[in-house]
């Protein structure tokens, strides 16, 4: 199991960050890997939704399947992994407290690369990697587009 | 500073005067099937993978492509965001796919055609954009030149990105 932290300030109200944390659509800009997803039922986040995300590791396609597993509105959004996808293990906590200027946010991944769904062809360790690069970058890319501003 | 309001008209009147279509053509072979370049363009939830500012997109109704499923998407301009809105418009399964843009945002015209032509096992690709600038809704804000030359590299990065993520391969079973 490997466990990745990450805190940064954002210079946005929580509103904002949670905004960006609550539309499943922009999940693919936030990880560098995620070229997509699904999300049942559709639209924002609710506890339960249910979410198959593809992603690519080198030239193949993968999966992903998580479910959104507890939101308190501009505070913590939380979500673990289902059974089949790529990850054996999954849960990233995301916290969030209102600063003078902006939002702390917490972000807390842990994780298993699942080797029954990759078999003996992948190099587990060099997924890990990856794995840990994503998490790494989504935290900025959710800092970046949490600080965007609408045209007014 | 105090002073009048400069609109765009005023600020880039060069610009603004030729009120002209711009258009960008990208043919690419994609060593994939028809219908796995299909599969990638029927699904809006790639979006934001095929052009690199798009940061979300809204679709309604969710679910695959059809015609007459709109889209409010954002993307980001520097630090601002922005919208687009668009409908799909015609669909011919595996060989035409077209987009229009709707009022609002962006664009005051919009326009994507897709077009797939088998070639063995590969596809070959044809992506024509048309569009033209919203000047209204940009304001004084943008500089004009400085967007449409966004838009320009996004709608040339689309073709390539859609021939990257077809070309992905389902893991070995």
């Amino acid at each position: 199991m490997r466990t990745v932290r990450e805190t940064v300030l954002v210079e946005a109200k929580p509103e904002s960050v949670w905004e960006v944390l609550m539309d499943p659509y922009y999940t693919p800009k936030l990880y560098p890997d995620m070229i997509n997803i699904t999300a049942d039922p559709p639209g924002r986040a609710v506890v339960g939704q249910n979410r198959t995300l593809g992603g690519r590791a080198g030239k193949r396609l993968i999966e992903f399947k998580t479910q959104v597993s507890e939101l308190v509105p501009n505070k913590l959004f939380a979500i673990k992994g289902r059974p089949g996808g790529a990850l054996e293990e999954f849960t990233e906590v995301v916290e969030l407290a209102p600063l003078k200027r902006g939002t702390e946010l917490k972000v807390t991944y842990v994780f298993k690369v699942s080797e029954d769904y990759f078999g003996p062809e992948f190099d587990l360790l060099t997924l890990e990697q990856m794995a840990v690069r994503n998490e790494e970058v989504y935290i900025k890319n959710l800092k970046a587009l949490a600080e965007l501003r609408p045209v007014e | 500073m105090e002073g009048p309001t400069v609109t765009a008209f005023l600020k880039y009147p060069d610009l603004c005067a030729r009120h002209s279509l711009t258009k960008v053509q990208k043919v690419s072979l994609v060593n994939a099937p028809v219908s796995s370049v299909w599969s990638v363009l029927m699904d809006p939830a790639y979006t934001p993978k095929l052009y690199p500012d798009v940061i979300s997109l809204e679709m309604n109704p969710p679910g695959p492509a059809a015609v007459g499923q709109t889209f409010h998407t954002l993307i980001k301009v520097g630090r601002r965001k922005i919208e687009i809105f668009a409908e799909t418009v015609e669909v011919e399964t595996e060989e035409k796919v077209v987009v229009r843009g709707r009022p609002g945002g962006l664009f005051e015209s919009f326009e994507r055609v897709v077009l797939l032509e088998p070639k063995g096992s590969d596809t070959l690709v044809r992506a024509n954009f048309e569009f033209e600038l919203s000047m209204g809704y940009l304001g004084n804000v943008f500089n004009p030149l400085v967007v449409e030359r966004l838009v320009k590299d996004n709608l040339k990065s689309y073709a390539a990105n859609l021939k990257n993520i077809s070309e992905l391969l389902p893991l070995p079973q």
